[in-house]
């Protein structure tokens, strides 16, 4: 998931794009160390100490991760669940439409 | 690491979870006992055997190859069999009467999910456990059956309960289930546009039924983000905001970010 995510944040940099992550680690340490070790540089709200119990994911009924919700620039939910080449097209299909010409 | 998270998680509980514990609303019946322990020793068997699998050649190459379909094959080839269990707890139940006779089905309803099994447990809810109380017990765990009813099936044997008990919980175990379905629909990638609203709308119609009758039962927590899933995050819904704090502890809110398109992670390495 990473690497996919990470290419992704590198390739879209100069895009009106962002990831922003719930973080669900119980332990900040843990997020720290991993976020070090995998070169991770999106921003994300932390669930708390009680991890994937944590609050924003329990009022989101999350129950699987992890879970993706793609969001347009008016701040409606598009897509929900893609992955890999699925969520680079989902996101590329959003950014075309921003554009004066892209409309659809 | 080109394994999905999914099937990996789906292995490491099988391979990981401990045997079944005895419920302590189980009956004291030596022949209840003796299923139970049978059971237990037949997935331990299953779960050795699918250690050999997963290290087998044939299984290795299923996984690089991401052929689900080998994959859930193969595991299916080492699943323990419950069917003659299941055919020994309906029997069981059959010798006994109201919630005896209940809390054998809720196991075999719980642990079962073939087809013969769960048929049998169905009927015998039909005929003898509607207006039971302890319904609720056998509904707020029946993976089993539900599996092995399949979803049409499943869902009438619900709306029997929904219809005819006379009791709060055991109503609103059976919308939740509903409801849980219908948003397992609303997250199918096949499933059209209008056929999603339409469960998503269907499911916050049942949930919101629920939410009284589940009041000061542990179910309650679990109807409000179901409910709140259903009416805000479907697609074409406008996202609800996040207000919160990054973990270097600045504020933030999801809405800083409109304007731009993004994609919501809930992720962590654990």
């Amino acid at each position: 998931m990473f690497p996919h995510e990470r290419s992704l944040v590198e390739r879209l940099k100069d895009q009106p794009f962002n990831l922003i992550g719930v973080n669900s680690d119980k332990d900040k340490d843990t997020y720290f160390a991993g976020v070090k070790e995998h070169n991770i540089s999106w921003r994300s709200f932390w669930n708390g100490p009680k991890g994937t119990q944590g609050p924003i994911s329990t009022k989101w009924n999350v129950r699987g991760w992890p879970t993706i919700y793609v969001i347009d620039p008016k701040g409606v939910i598009r897509y929900k669940n893609v992955r890999g080449e699925e969520m680079d097209k989902a996101i590329d299909a959003l950014l075309a439409e921003m554009k004066p010409d892209g409309s659809k | 690491m080109t394994m999905t998270r999914s099937v990996l998680a789906g292995l490491l509980v099988s391979v990981m979870l401990p045997a079944q514990a005895v419920d302590a609303s189980a009956p004291k019946l030596a022949e209840y006992e003796k299923l139970v322990a049978d059971w237990t020793a037949a997935q331990k068997a299953s779960q050795a055997a699918l250690k050999e699998l997963v290290a087998t050649e044939e299984y290795k190459a299923a996984v690089a190859a991401k052929d689900n379909k080998k994959i859930t094959e193969l595991r299916a080839s080492v699943a323990a069999d419950s069917k003659p269990l299941g055919a020994r707890a309906i029997a069981l139940a059959d010798q006994h009467k109201g919630d005896v006779s209940l809390q054998v089905l809720a196991y075999a309803a719980k642990n079962f999910g073939d087809a013969d099994t769960a048929n049998g447990v169905a009927e015998r809810i039909e005929k003898n456990h509607l207006k039971d109380a302890a319904l609720a017990q056998l509904l707020e765990n029946a993976g089993g059956l539900s599996r092995g009813l399949g979803p049409d099936a499943t869902n009438k044997l619900l709306d029997r309960v929904i219809a005819t008990s006379p009791h709060a919980l055991p109503k609103a175990w059976a919308m939740f289930s509903q409801a849980q379905m219908l948003l397992g629909v609303t997250n199918k990638k096949d499933a059209s546009d209008a056929d999603k609203a339409a469960a998503a709308e269907k499911a916050a119609r049942l949930l919101k039924a629920a939410e009284p009758l589940a009041a000061g039962n542990a179910l309650a927590d679990r109807v409000v983000p179901m409910l709140f899933e259903a009416e805000h995050l479907q697609i074409g819904m406008a996202v609800p905001d996040i207000v919160g704090e990054d973990v270097d502890g600045v504020a933030f809110k999801l809405s800083d970010y409109r304007g731009k398109v993004v994609v919501l992670d809930y992720w962590g390495f654990w």
